[in-house]
């Protein structure tokens, strides 16, 4: 018998696990998929919003303040990429100065620093600002992180630290057996005292399972990004998002730690959870927005698109309710990422702390292994001195050497398929797409891992046969 | 510093091509290969049609890079392979990362033969799903041919140029079932010889003026959406169909791979998406040439080591300080082509000039005009935005025109 399960290993429920595991608690982690933060948490605008945004008396605004409060400790102790780039909101029609006015009085209610900005200001700071800006807000807070990047540390550190995570196993359906819960899952049962779904996409339907009088409404929502070459790594300064609408944020202009620029969401209402295929009308208005915000880049600089989709709560906030030792995060949707350690927080005060007497316990610390920098020759110098595979380079576009991937297959939790060497190390997310770099990752996976290349999968699945094996 | 009197980035054809041509004139020349053996993509492209113009015969890709690969070796040129290049700057420096460690070289002269990366679903922003199975082709060709792993049963292709063609036999080969090949445009990209021996021979549906409208599929490729399009390339809604596959090659092009080019300050030809280059495969930057599918992309192997040779032989002039006048002409074309090397003539000695059109055309005259008049033409039958077309201008021809001429083209009839 565990203390705790938590279903889900998104963002929140890898908060959930750091948090926890510096307490004395038996704590697992059910993940469905190879690798964790490989739904909503990995496909999104990648942003600690500064916490503006929210309506007035929501959780979204009270654990989006917590959570962008917290970021800047948690990314130092893990050593995660964390950049305070901060944003302008730009008011591109005299229309749209009153809802500027608005978030501004919100922001100095809410004690997040913001300034107001005049045109010939934002164009100083901003040069390939769409020229029409009339004025825009500051926020100097607003951040940037690598999501799954911060979702591997957490977890990393939670299981260096006593958690224990169960990859590619699927929550089935749970009972109440006594004075604990009995959880199926798809390779066999775990018996918990105290379960916390973080279950994203499926939260809502585990919920159901668990107790079918708990119908939260949810609609799930698809957002389309597009991702630039490093090309324009300069393009652009802050994040720059337009005035917000009753759809959401709209579409931003993200610059990523990596140096890639993204230019989304997107925001459809879908059925399928899973439905997360991008489509033309959805490019196309990624497009016809983006410039309306800042100067058009070539298109011929686009690498790569994708969507995400967030779970969005009809009630338009965070749904986290208790249900007999049973607590339920419904509706994480943005800003999901930015609040996660305040859900955690939320979670632990009201639910956790409710049942246990946290006790403090000495710690392992987890610190994020970086690659090298591709312009640090003195580094990857002294590091090729001590391993010479450190110098042999795989994937040319982003300068990452065959150590580095072999690294990130051996972390405690490490990548297990070819999209998680590419979230953890770059390979594939260059401007090659993987063309130079695939077949190599495919045949250092299968070697790592000790299995036939045949057998890598390239995200839940193997995606390659063997050659000379009769097909029906 | 560790100094040469010439560095090649690339040991595919190109690169091998002038690295022998230079040792052979007694110059100091250090090749850097960022794969694990010398010949670039030669290696995985077994099948024959390689050499007939270098070689006059037949030959596979890897026998084609395994004699230039002996020659090379008798020469005992210096090289190293697994060695990425991180930068070059301006003043030739070259710093580059291999298991011993990170170099600086400082070249006298440097010859970029890079090659070309092929253009991926992103770039041509097919919608839909994102699952496993849609492969460039020369990966899957790469899968199959150096790994002996296969990437799908059943596998449909986008685009019609020679790789994917070349794959859709391939695969049919290894008993895979290849469902057809769409090409956006209304006529093949790839040469005559493959469309023939690789779609026909083998009942491969060929369907022209069609693309790929969306991929659909949660973990691996399940079916493909396809439609024609208009004469604008706009795909039209009502025409759309569905196939049943389990992979996708996208064979739409190749980008010449100028990255570290442009990290130098070359210039880059929007057009060729090369550097801009005189009659001697020399860059903006003097000193550093380019030649082989980094410059432009080629149908014939034969012909990107016909540039190496070349620009060895520009290289030994650099070298010998036999550099010609500075005068040049500039070269510009008519809305015709896609593309014309090089950017600037020589006028002191017969110039070969490269072309590539930008639709396919039947009996028109290919004029080199100057002043207004047309100083020199070639009657052509076909032109085919497929074939790399070449024409020599003699040197007297040249010495007529004064700072500029343009290719044009114009009706025979």
């Amino acid at each position: 018998m565990i203390d705790l399960l938590i279903i889900g290993a998104g963002i929140v429920g890898c908060q959930l696990a750091y948090d926890l595991s510096h307490f004395k608690l038996s704590v697992c982690v059910l993940e469905k998929n190879v690798e964790i933060m490989n739904e909503t948490s990995s496909a999104n605008s990648a942003l600690i919003h500064a916490g503006y945004d929210p309506e007035e008396n929501t959780l979204k605004a009270k654990l989006n303040l917590i959570g962008a409060k917290r970021y800047p400790d948690l990314c130092k102790a893990l050593n995660t990429d964390y950049q305070a780039v901060g944003s302008l909101l730009v008011a591109m029609h005299e229309d749209e100065l009153s809802s500027l006015n608005e978030l501004y009085e919100r922001a100095i209610r809410r004690d997040v620093q913001v300034e107001r900005l005049h045109r010939d200001e934002v164009i100083k700071r901003e040069p390939n600002i769409n020229p029409n800006v009339i004025e825009a807000l500051f926020f100097p807070t607003t951040a940037i992180i690598t999501p799954w990047q911060m979702g591997y540390a957490l977890m990393n550190h939670a299981v260096l630290n006593g958690v224990e995570l169960r990859r590619n196993e699927a929550f089935v359906s749970v009972v109440r057996v006594d004075d604990h819960y009995c959880v199926t899952t798809s390779k066999g049962t775990i018996q918990a005292r105290y379960v916390i779904n973080a279950a994203g996409l499926q939260a809502q339907s585990v919920a159901k399972i668990q107790n079918p009088l708990n119908d939260y409404p949810i609609q799930f929502r698809k957002g389309e990004y597009q991702v630039s070459d490093l090309e324009d790594e300069n393009y652009l300064n802050h994040v720059i998002y337009p005035c917000p609408s009753n759809k959401g944020k709209g579409v931003l202009a993200v610059k990523t730690v990596e140096g890639n620029l993204m230019f989304g969401p997107t925001s459809t209402v879908i059925e399928d959870p899973y439905n997360h295929g991008t489509t033309k009308d959805g490019l196309d208005e990624i497009d016809i927005k983006i410039v309306q915000i800042i100067k058009p880049l070539p298109k011929s600089h686009l690498i790569r698109q994708f969507a995400g989709v967030r779970p969005s709560p009809v009630s338009k906030d965070f749904i986290l309710k208790e249900d007999k030792g049973w607590f339920d995060c419904v509706g994480i949707d943005s800003p999901g990422l930015a609040s996660a350690p305040g859900i955690s927080e939320y979670v632990i005060e009201n639910f956790v702390q409710k049942y246990f007497i946290l006790k403090r316990k000495a710690m392992v610390e987890f610190i994020w292994p970086h690659r090298i920098h591709p312009q640090d020759e003195a580094k990857r110098a002294a590091m090729i001195e001590m391993n010479p595979r450190m110098g042999k380079i795989i994937c040319v576009c982003e300068t990452v050497s065959e150590q580095e991937i072999i690294d990130a297959i051996h972390l405690p939790v490490g990548a297990r398929s070819v999209k998680g060497v590419k979230r953890l190390t770059r390979p594939g997310s260059g401007r090659c797409q993987g063309g130079f770099c695939e077949t190599a990752v495919v045949k250092i996976l299968a070697r790592e891992l000790k299995m036939l290349p045949s057998e890598v999968p390239y995200d839940n699945e193997a995606f390659l046969l063997p050659y000379g094996v009769e097909h029906e | 510093m560790n100094k040469r009197d010439c560095v090649i980035i690339g040991g595919g054809s190109a690169g091998l091509a002038a690295a022998i041509a230079l040792k052979k004139q007694g110059i100091d020349v250090l090749l850097i290969e960022r794969e694990d053996e010398l010949g670039g993509i030669l290696n995985q492209c077994i099948h024959n049609g390689f050499g007939l113009t270098r070689f006059k015969e037949e030959l596979t890709g890897p026998s084609y890079a395994e004699r230039m690969v002996k020659a090379f070796h008798e020469l005992k040129v210096e090289y190293r392979i697994n060695a990425t290049i991180t930068h070059i700057k301006p003043d030739k420096t070259i710093h580059y990362i291999d298991e011993e460690g990170v170099h600086v070289v400082q070249a006298k002269t440097v010859l970029l033969a890079m090659g070309a990366r092929e253009r991926t679903r992103g770039n041509i922003q097919i919608p839909g799903d994102r699952p496993a199975g849609v492969f460039t082709a020369g990966v899957a060709q790469r899968y199959l041919n150096k790994d002996g792993l296969l990437v799908g049963k059943k596998v449909f292709i986008l685009g019609s140029g020679d790789i994917g063609l070349i794959m859709a036999r391939r695969l049919t080969l290894v008993k895979a079932e290849v469902v057809g090949v769409a090409e956006i445009m209304p006529y093949s990209n790839g040469l005559t010889r493959n469309l023939i021996q690789c779609l026909e021979d083998y009942s491969i549906p060929l369907y022209l003026s069609t693309t790929i409208t969306q991929i659909k599929g949660r973990q691996r490729v399940e079916a493909i959406e396809l439609s024609r399009v208009d004469e604008n390339l706009k795909p039209i809604p009502e025409t759309a169909f569905w196939l049943d596959v389990d992979a996708v090659l996208l064979s739409v092009g190749l980008i010449p791979d100028n990255q570290l080019s442009m990290m130098a300050g070359i210039e880059i030809d929007p057009r060729s998406k090369g550097p801009k280059i005189g009659a001697n495969y020399e860059t903006s930057i003097p000193g550093i040439f380019a030649s082989g599918n980094v410059l432009h992309i080629h149908d014939v192997v034969d012909f990107v080591s016909e540039e190496g040779d070349q620009a060895a032989t520009a290289i030994l002039n650099y070298l010998n300080k036999r550099e010609e006048t500075a005068e040049t002409l500039m070269l510009s074309t008519d809305q015709n082509f896609i593309y014309a090397l090089p950017h600037t003539l020589n006028p002191n000695m017969h110039n070969k000039l490269k072309y590539r059109v930008r639709r396919p055309m039947h009996d028109v005259r290919v004029c080199l005009v100057s002043k207004g008049m047309v100083v020199h033409s070639v009657k052509k039958e076909h032109l085919l935005p497929a074939e790399l077309e070449m024409m020599i201008i003699p040197q007297k021809v040249l010495a007529q025109c004064e700072n500029e001429c343009r290719l044009e083209i114009h009706d025979e009839t």
